[in-house]
Order: structure tokens, then C-alpha cells, then sequence
């Protein structure tokens, strides 16, 4: 029989529990000689500001052991230009679609969740909280509970469609996060975003990178992320999307096992630009042959003694 | 920016030859499709599961070839890092992943009569390919080619031979003198500057601060001339935005833009080098 592979999410269902993660997988049109797009579970677009930005000077991208650091800096088209330009590629396929969003200033989140959660074509938001909080000396919005609640709170306020928050594991205790953000009207958590780290040119005494420092990604985060993934889907109700190094349908599985609802795939689309529909397709056998009727039933299933 | 012609495939390495001083190379087989891979294209060639590269690598292509009856691509490489190590230590008959063709090529259609190479280090490996195709494919108003080959030691200098054959006359320099002319390719190019005009296209492809140089010299000049660049990256798509290279308008303005797809082929006078 052929296993149940649809999620729920905040009330959006999707066909299948893999998304792409943002940042990976430009605005989808990038991938589409690789990828059948109406297959994935939902697409998760480049992070998305009130107005275009411009991004960090070169170099951006170092490859680091099993992984990759970036410091692209959030280089984007801006909201209006998304929905004009992007977006009509998008509503080409039968999957959904979520806006990746990001702001300088609790006011700009506004700005941009007020667009994203309400167009048409756009099924739901992912608040980007890991970004620098301009006003308050550049600590990352989520890095501190209130604040990671107050840009909840508002962003939830304008928008008609459900609102996923995306964590950053920089902090001492990512459950305090997450609760504080389920607490202000989150319908669901992603995590992780990418790690902060540093890789060092020893010829030249440089940073490989031009910020000095740049977000870890790769299967070299995926224990990391595992045990902050089993750790918040333990501390809240709604459903967790679990990310970080995600390379194969096995990785994606064990996601699944320690609490994830759903994963976002994102590295590995650089690896691979087609790797989304052999974890799709490993995720079903997998289910096929351990016999289980519904990929919601190993959610949550990790064996403790 | 779709290039719906690309693929990703699991190809197998039919040659791999080792030139000296570091230099290899390497023909994979691919579909036929392949065929269509224009000068200045490059591909993300991925060496499998393994662990070091984590990331596929940019290669331009450097010869299109049939191959028992299948196509193959042949890419020139130098060992320069952990990739092109590993890649290096891959034997005849193992297979490696390759995405592509990517990126836009040479432009071969603006009519002009000479035809101006500018090679440094391994830049010979598109303008090779190039040369091979203007002689093979471009008809028309073209009536020479000729290439400018520096490197920065004669170990170094690989390729000279099909660019002699190709080419009716080849400009060989060396930074330490240790063959042809001592200086830069772009010193060697510099020499012969007044020799071209708006009957020319000047062709370059090489380290960045030849690049960087030969940006300068060209500055006042109104000579056509487009450079192959190069960046980190990891994609090869357009999705990372790793490889952001800063760009300037005819009206001043300025914009990153990527090597992948925007690029890597762009016009002299557009990069804004920082």
C-alpha cells in the first residue's frame, strides 16, 4: 500500500514533508531543469526585506569540513519585486509556496509580512529571526525571547496565512525561543538556521571570507541541529520543521524520528540540484518497508530508555 | 535566468592525463546534449559521496569530443586546492557528477576581423576551446587569430600547442622569462596595443589580478573585449549568490551580479574590481 505522505503545518497541508530551505533554493524558477517543483512538500524562497538588498562584498562562500560557511548578507530582490517577477513562476505549480522574511527593524518585518500574508500565491510566511536587530547594537532578533516574541506577535497580526518562525541555534537554550514564539501566535517552528563560524587563510593571516565571520551549513551541523530539533519539539505543541545538513532521505528520516513534522533540504541542493526527489522518494520506501501507513506516525518516535 | 538546456548526470572519466607541474586533463562522457556546450560555458563537476570536496567545482570546458560514439567534455585543470587534489587522484572509468553547461559563453557574432586571445595561467582553457571553435565553426568575417599565452613559469604554460596550431600567431610569456617573452601576458598585450582597433575582439581569461591589469589598460580604450571569470562557488545556478562580482552601468550605477549566470562572461569595461 502506498504510505500517507502528506503534513500538516499550521493548518496548510502538504503533499509530502520536504521543503527546500531558504537561501538554497533561489526562487525556485533556478532549479527547474532539475527538479519536478509540483513535487516538493512546499518551496521556501530566498529571504525576503521591504525593499531589495544588495548583499555583503565578495568573498561570500568558504567550504569548510562536511560543510560550507556563508555570508551572503540576504541579498534580495525586495517583496514588491518577488510578487511581480517571482512569484507568477511559482503559482505555475501545485505546491506551496512560503515567503521567507526578514527586516532590519521590528517595523520593517511588519512591512514585509503585511505583502507576503496576503497575496495570493504566497501559503505562508517564514520570519527570518536570526538577522541583526539594527536598533538594539545588531543582537540577532532571536537571540532574546521578548523580542523574538514582539516580531511574532506583530507579524502574526497582519498576516492571513499561517506564520512559521525560523530559529537561530546561536543561543544558550533554543526551547526558551521557541516557547516564547509559540507563546505570541506561531503556528510553527523551523530550526536550525545556520551556526556562526569562522575559517582562517593561514598563508595570508585573513578570514575566507569578507564579513570575518559566516553561517555554518552542511552535514557538519546535522548532529547539532538532531539534538535542537528533539529538544524544541519536546518543549512545544506546534509542529517543528527540522533543518541542518540535511543530505540524504536517511538524514531526513532521523529528523522526523527526534520530533520534526516536516524538513527543509538545503545544502544539499547545491551538491545535488535534483537530491529533493531521492529524499521524497527514499522517505516513501522507507516507510514501505517498515510497514508504517502514515509518514505523521514516526513523528516524535525516537526509542529512549 | 532558466537554462532549461542543463543537466545533472553521473558521468564516466575516459581519460585523464597528467601534463607536468600539477596540470591534468580530464575527460568525462556525457549525453549529446552536451554537444551544444559553447566557449566560456562552464560545468559543477562533483566528485560523489565523498567528504573532501563537500562542494562540486566550477571547470570551463576546454574541448568538446566524441568519444566511442558518446560525447565527451575534456576539462584542463591545475591542482590549486583540496578539490582539484581529490579530483586528480580519480582514475580512468570512476565516475564523477556533472552539472551543466552553464553560464553564458563567448559572444561569436559581432563580425569583427581579428581575433584576440589573452591567456594567463589557466585561462587558456575556455580561449582554447575558443580558438578551436572559430576555426571549426565561426565563418564569416574573420580573418586571424591571435593568442597572447602567459603563465608564470614555462612548467606552467600548457595548452601553447593547440593555440599554435589554431592560432596564426602565438605570443608566448612567462613571468620569470624562463620561455618567450619575461612579463605578464598583459605587459605582452600591452606591447602590441595599437596594432588593434574597432576591426578587433580581445578575448581574456586568467588570475584576478591579471584581469584586474588588463581592466586598467583597457579603461580609455574602446576596444570590444570581453573576460571569463572566475569565483567561488557553490551552486553554479544562480541560487547561492556566492560568487557576486560588483558591476557598473553605462549610467554609473552599481550592482553585484553572479558569475554563474549572469556571467561568467562579461564585457571589460562592466566589473567594478574593488
Amino acid at each position: 500500500m502506498k504510505p500517507d505522505m502528506t503534513v500538516e503545518i499550521g493548518g496548510l497541508m502538504l503533499k509530502n514533508p520536504v521543503m527546500t530551505a531558504s537561501g538554497t533554493f533561489g526562487y525556485g524558477e533556478e532549479f527547474a531543469p532539475y527538479v519536478e517543483i509540483e513535487r516538493l512538500g512546499a518551496v521556501v524562497v530566498k529571504g525576503l526585506s521591504p525593499q531589495p538588498k544588495e548583499g555583503n562584498p565578495p568573498p561570500r562562500i568558504m567550504e569548510t569540513t562536511a560543510g560550507m560557511l556563508n555570508a551572503v548578507g540576504l541579498e534580495n530582490v525586495g517583496i514588491r519585486a518577488f510578487v511581480d517577477t517571482k512569484l507568477p513562476f511559482l503559482k505555475g505549480f501545485d505546491t506551496v509556496v512560503v515567503a521567507n522574511i526578514f527586516g532590519d527593524t521590528v517595523d520593517e518585518y511588519v512591512e514585509v509580512a503585511s505583502i507576503a500574508g496576503t497575496t495570493e500565491g504566497i501559503h505562508a510566511i517564514e520570519v527570518n529571526i536570526s538577522c541583526p536587530n539594527v536598533k538594539r547594537g545588531g543582537l540577532a532578533f532571536g537571540a532574546d525571547p521578548a523580542i523574538a516574541a514582539e516580531v511574532t506577535r506583530r507579524v502574526k497580526a497582519v498576516s492571513e496565512r499561517p506564520v512559521i518562525v525560523k530559529l537561530t541555534p546561536n543561543v544558550t537554550d533554543i526551547t526558551v525561543i521557541a516557547r516564547a514564539c509559540e507563546d505570541a501566535g506561531a503556528d510553527a517552528v523551523s530550526l536550525i538556521n545556520t551556526l556562526l563560524g569562522l575559517s582562517v587563510d593561514i598563508e595570508t593571516r585573513r578570514p575566507h571570507i569578507r564579513n570575518i565571520t559566516g553561517g555554518l551549513s552542511g552535514p557538519a551541523v546535522k548532529p547539532v541541529a538532531l539534538r535542537m530539533v528533539w529538544e524544541t519539539a519536546r518543549a512545544v505543541s506546534i509542529p517543528v520543521i527540522g533543518l541542518g545538513g540535511i543530505m540524504t532521505a536517511e538524514d531526513a528520516i532521523a529528523f522526523l524520528i527526534a520530533g520534526a513534522s516536516a524538513v527543509q533540504v538545503g545544502t544539499a541542493n547545491f551538491v545535488n540540484p535534483g537530491v529533493t526527489m531521492e529524499i521524497i522518494d527514499g522517505i516513501e520506501d522507507y516507510l514501505k518497508r517498515h510497514d508504517i501507513a502514515s509518514v505523521r506516525h514516526l513523528v516524535g518516535k525516537l526509542v529512549v530508555d | 535566468m532558466r537554462n532549461d538546456a542543463s543537466l545533472y548526470i553521473s558521468g564516466t572519466v575516459y581519460a585523464h592525463r597528467a601534463l607536468g607541474g600539477g596540470h591534468y586533463v580530464i575527460g568525462i562522457t556525457v549525453p549529446s546534449a552536451f554537444r551544444d556546450v559553447r566557449p566560456g560555458q562552464f560545468v559543477m563537476v562533483g566528485m560523489g559521496n565523498r567528504q573532501v570536496p563537500f562542494l562540486p567545482r566550477p571547470f570551463s570546458v576546454y574541448h568538446v569530443d566524441g568519444h566511442a560514439g558518446e560525447t565527451g567534455i575534456e576539462i584542463l585543470y591545475k591542482i590549486a586546492g583540496k578539490g582539484t587534489r581529490a579530483m586528480s587522484e580519480i582514475r580512468v572509468g570512476e565516475s564523477l557528477s556533472v552539472l551543466g553547461p552553464l553560464g553564458t559563453g563567448f559572444d561569436c557574432t559581432h563580425k569583427k576581423e581579428k581575433i584576440i586571445l589573452v591567456a594567463g595561467g589557466m585561462g587558456i582553457a575556455p580561449l582554447g576551446f575558443l580558438a578551436e571553435w572559430y576555426s571549426r565553426y565561426v565563418t564569416g568575417s574573420w580573418t586571424s587569430i591571435m593568442a597572447y599565452v602567459g603563465a608564470a613559469t614555462s612548467g606552467d604554460l600548457v595548452g601553447c600547442e593547440r593555440t599554435e596550431k589554431l592560432c596564426s600567431e602565438t605570443h608566448v610569456c612567462t613571468d620569470d622569462g624562463s620561455r618567450g617573452l619575461r612579463g605578464t601576458v598583459v605587459d605582452a598585450f600591452r606591447r602590441d596595443l595599437s596594432l588593434f582597433g574597432e576591426e578587433s575582439a580581445v578575448y581574456a581569461c586568467g588570475p584576478s589580478a591579471m584581469m584586474k591589469e588588463l581592466s586598467k589598460l583597457l579603461k580609455e580604450s574602446s576596444l570590444w573585449c570581453q573576460v571569463s571569470l572566475e569565483e567561488r562557488m557553490a551552486c553554479g545556478v544562480g541560487a547561492c549568490l556566492g560568487c557576486a562580482i560588483k558591476t557598473i552601468g553605462s549610467d554609473g550605477s552599481t550592482a553585484y551580479k553572479r558569475v554563474c549566470t549572469d556571467g561568467p562572461v562579461f564585457n571589460v569595461r562592466d566589473i567594478l574590481w574593488e
